[in-house]
């Protein structure tokens, strides 16, 4: 029987999985290929993102074939069922014999990357100390694959385990991620050795299971539903939620179709991506306890090293905040299947709602861009306080200090102002675009086509150029005018996209010329920022300002009209 | 349950030579249709012969590939707003948001039609007994239903789209659904289009009905025109014939030996008659024998119509 449980989880996982796991198998041996074709030395240099993401695929591809796998309908981390997968309750094995292979499983699929990452790429993946660190002192963390699977594991038993509300599970989720970095920072420290924390770590799969095992059988057999069905006694279950709901969600007086749209949004979307945003919000908080306790006194390299990581991992947040709420605001529904095809198929209440096609991109390119602006300041804010009071800006150095005499402290900070405007402006355009890119559905429309043909060619081309000036040291002839006939072919483009919305109706021309003057100013930003601070160099400016108008991004967006269209009108 | 009598008013809802394909699947084929005011009009087919595929395009929820579809003289698919306005719908997977509660998807549904009518909502909403704080998700299926019919009712449309509003419901739930119909239909110059498999309740309310099979409409005529129309008849055969019998004229034909019945559309009086046979009965034919002969005889229903 527990073959046969093995077998049947092996498939169900696979079938939910398969993309991501082939997808990140392909990645592994490209990157294999690639180090045997340069060193890997070389490849680290110049593409140091290859070794990053061996290292964080081991943590975040079992978390997502976990997500995967788990019982979407309901896969709310705020719910108080368990997501073990229903359509195990039904089969003839005890609970043991459903969390087993699960368990097996993700401790497998992490020890078989975290194995293959090492081999191919000589064991660097382990490496943790900073690019520069002499060969000889840096030192192989083998505990840290033990401890990342360990918190996998125990993500797994927290997403299973039927809670009485759901701020348990997000409580005892914070509890398990706070637990694993501190045993990083007491390793770090030197307060445990890394033996310790192989022989923990281990010891917490057995434990998980148990844990695993119980929770499972009690959800199965629906212990804790009528656990929590008995504070309600004759009452419906939901009621008392309800009622508090009602009071906390007072009904709202909408102006009109645009503002409760504008509501629907953000409220169908009010944890969009909060997740991605915890483990910098967390270090935040390490680092306040740190500056709390006065800590850089005694170990300053420690905490410089973190306030650098949180910085890194605050803006690397904000890149994914982008990606994710990008992709989930295209959606109408409150629960992503994103992994099914019609995740993002706009369900028929909305479709029959007497609201133009353009209204609803409009409402959804505002809640998702509004949303990220917070996000945004929030994050800049934390950073440019770590990095006052971890003292990384230095504001005597030299370039600094030229740029201050040169215009005036005033005009100086309105000048370093520029490039964080451009950060900003581009991360918004891209969430646009990533949205635009989901709200075509997956299905092989003409937008779909064209936008994947050019991103697809453009990657190529990226990779192509950036092999050829490898070898070469020198960009391959004729890239210029390449990249000039480009930049007009995409303004062109650009042009006949806004005239071919407006005219077909589906988004009126004023706020096309919105759209039209934020991708302006974008570029706007990126070129004064390149004006203000790039040196000069061998290229000519009208390439210099091609490669700006192609970076740009918005062109995607301006087209999420003709993509949304398509997906309500099939 | 009345039939505007004036011809010359524009029809509410006219579909005209419509065809749609998904890949190599017919899904409709040269379909016409035209709805008149006022009229309750039920469309009346097996799972998969095209009934959800042609409201759809009635909603402006698909384009047409060849032919054309107007309602109320608008193109749905190019006047998304001026038509969607003046429909009420309610689909047949009744996708609400499931994290609302029901309070707060009729305040939400509110917003987009001036025409809301809260005292109307307000008494739907207790005459389907449904709780203003429970949450959509919570909802049995009858009364997520019951909440999609107050939602589509609650504006008081001129137009009013039901694609298989019963199926799998309870006996109460269809209950109040055809009573909303009979409702509506009771406001002057509402119309209704509706989908059904269930044929008594089509029968109880449509004054129209369309028969689809295999993405083409086979039957379109006024429910009374149509029981008038057809009639079994049963013969009695001196001795058995060495096979099915046949004679212009009847199509389903049934039995053995020497008793056998058929389906006849016209006067049975001015039909051809075998000569060995004679009539010993002839009956109008119910909606559901109606269907059953016209579907079953047919197949997928792809050949001449009757």
């Amino acid at each position: 029987m527990i073959a046969a449980a093995f077998d049947s989880t092996a498939r169900f996982v696979w079938s939910r999985n398969r993309w991501i796991l082939l997808a990140c198998a392909a990645a592994y041996a490209a990157i294999f290929i690639a180090y045997q074709i340069w060193s890997p030395e070389q490849i680290h240099r110049s593409l140091p993102q290859t070794t990053a993401f061996m290292r964080l695929a081991p943590f975040f591809v079992p978390l997502l074939a976990l997500v995967g796998s788990v019982n979407v309908a309901t896969a709310q981390l705020g719910g108080r069922e368990g997501f073990f997968p229903r359509l195990f309750y039904t089969l003839p094995i005890k609970a043991h014999e459903m969390v087993l292979p699960f368990i097996t499983y993700c401790v497998a699929l992490t020890g078989a990357m975290w194995l293959a990452g090492g081999i191919i790429s000589g064991w660097r993946i382990l490496m943790l100390a900073p690019p520069g660190t002499p060969h000889e002192a840096e030192t192989i963390s083998y505990w840290l694959p033990f401890l990342i699977t360990s918190g996998l594991v125990w993500f797994q038993v927290l997403a299973w385990t039927p809670v009485s509300s759901g701020w348990i599970r997000i409580c005892a989720l914070i509890a398990a991620i706070v637990a694993h970095f501190f045993t990083v920072f007491l390793c770090a420290v030197g307060s445990v050795t890394p033996n310790q924390v192989v022989v923990v770590s281990t010891l917490q799969i057995p434990l998980a299971f148990l844990m695993a095992t119980r929770a499972v059988s009690r959800d199965r057999w629906g212990v804790s539903h009528d656990n929590a069905r008995g504070r309600a006694v004759g009452r419906d279950p939901s009621a008392p939620d309800d009622a508090r709901a009602a009071k906390r969600h007072p009904l709202r007086e909408f102006s009109g179709a645009l503002g409760a749209q504008a509501w629907f949004e953000g409220r169908v979307q009010r944890w969009s991506g909060v997740g991605v945003s915890a483990l910098s919000l967390l270090l935040l908080a390490i680092l306040l306890v740190l500056q709390v306790l006065d800590a850089r006194v005694k170990h300053p390299d420690l905490v410089d090293g973190f306030a650098r990581m949180t910085v890194g991992l605050f803006l690397w947040s904000l890149v994914a905040l982008a990606a994710v709420n990008g992709f989930l605001y295209a959606s109408f529904r409150s629960v992503k299947r994103w992994q099914y095809k019609g995740a993002f198929a706009m369900p028929s209440f909305f479709a029959a709602l007497p609201m133009s096609t353009g209204d609803f991109v409009w409402v959804k390119l505002t809640s998702v861009m509004t949303r990220m602006l917070w996000f945004t300041g929030a994050a800049l804010l934390a950073c440019g306080w770590i990095a006052l009071s971890a003292g990384l800006i230095d504001f005597d150095s030299r370039p600094l200090l030229a740029l201050r005499q040169q215009h005036g402290d005033f005009v100086a900070s309105l000048l370093l102002a520029i490039p964080v405007c451009a950060f900003v402006l581009v991360l918004l355009g891209s969430t646009a675009n990533v949205m635009s890119l989901s709200l075509g559905v997956r299905a092989w429309n003409a937008p779909n086509a064209i936008h994947f043909a050019r991103y697809l060619a453009f990657a190529f081309g990226a990779v192509a150029v950036a092999t050829y000036m490898n070898r070469h040291h020198a960009p391959p002839a004729g890239l210029a005018e390449v990249v000039r006939a480009l930049a007009i072919f995409k303004l062109l483009t650009l042009a006949l996209l806004v005239r071919h919305v407006g005219r077909r109706g589906l988004m009126s021309w004023g706020r096309l010329a919105a759209m039209l003057g934020f991708w302006l100013v974008t570029f706007g930003a990126l070129l004064g920022a390149a004006l203000a601070f790039l040196p000069e160099g061998p290229t000519p400016w009208p390439t210099f300002v091609a490669c700006l108008v192609l970076l740009t991004p918005g062109q995607t967006a301006i087209a999420a009209p003709l993509s949304l269209h398509l997906n309500r009108v099939r | 349950m009345s039939v505007e009598s004036n011809g010359a008013a524009r029809p509410v809802v006219e579909i005209r030579n419509l065809s749609r394909r998904f890949g190599t699947a017919e899904a409709l084929a040269d379909v016409s249709l035209s709805i008149p005011r006022g009229v309750v009009f039920g469309l009346v087919g097996t799972n998969g012969a095209g009934k959800t595929t042609l409201i759809k395009h009635a909603m402006g929820l698909m384009r047409a590939q060849a032919g054309s579809v107007s309602v109320f003289g608008l193109d749905p698919v190019s006047n998304p707003t001026a038509v969607l306005s003046r429909v009420g719908y309610l689909a047949e997977l009744n996708e609400l948001p499931e994290w609302m509660r029901v309070e707060e998807l009729i305040n939400f549904t509110r917003a987009f039609y001036p025409s809301w009518d809260d005292r109307y909502a307000q008494t739907l909403r207790q005459n389907f007994e449904l709780e203003p704080h429970k949450i959509v998700q919570a909802l049995s299926k009858g009364q997520r239903a019951r909440l999609g019919l107050l939602l589509a009712l609650s504006y008081r449309p001129e137009l009013l789209i039901l694609d298989e509003p019963s199926s799998g419901l309870d006996p109460l739930v269809r209950r109040d659904i055809l009573r909303a119909i009979i409702k509506t239909i009771a406001q002057e110059g509402r119309t209704v289009l509706f989908s059904s498999h269930l044929l008594d309740e089509v029968e109880r309310v449509a004054d129209r009905v369309a028969i689809i099979n295999g993405g083409r409409i086979i039957q379109n005529d006024d429910l009374e025109t149509l029981k008038s129309c057809y009639h079994r008849v049963v013969f009695r055969f001196g001795s058995a014939p060495p096979a099915t019998p046949q004679l212009e004229g009847y199509f389903n034909w049934q039995g053995g030996d020497r008793h056998w019945s058929a389906c006849y559309r016209g006067d049975v009086q001015q039909a051809g008659h075998l000569a060995n046979a004679e009539i010993v009965e002839h009956s109008p034919l119910s909606l559901n024998e109606l269907f059953l002969a016209l579907v079953g005889s047919r197949g997928t229903g792809k050949g001449e119509h009757a």
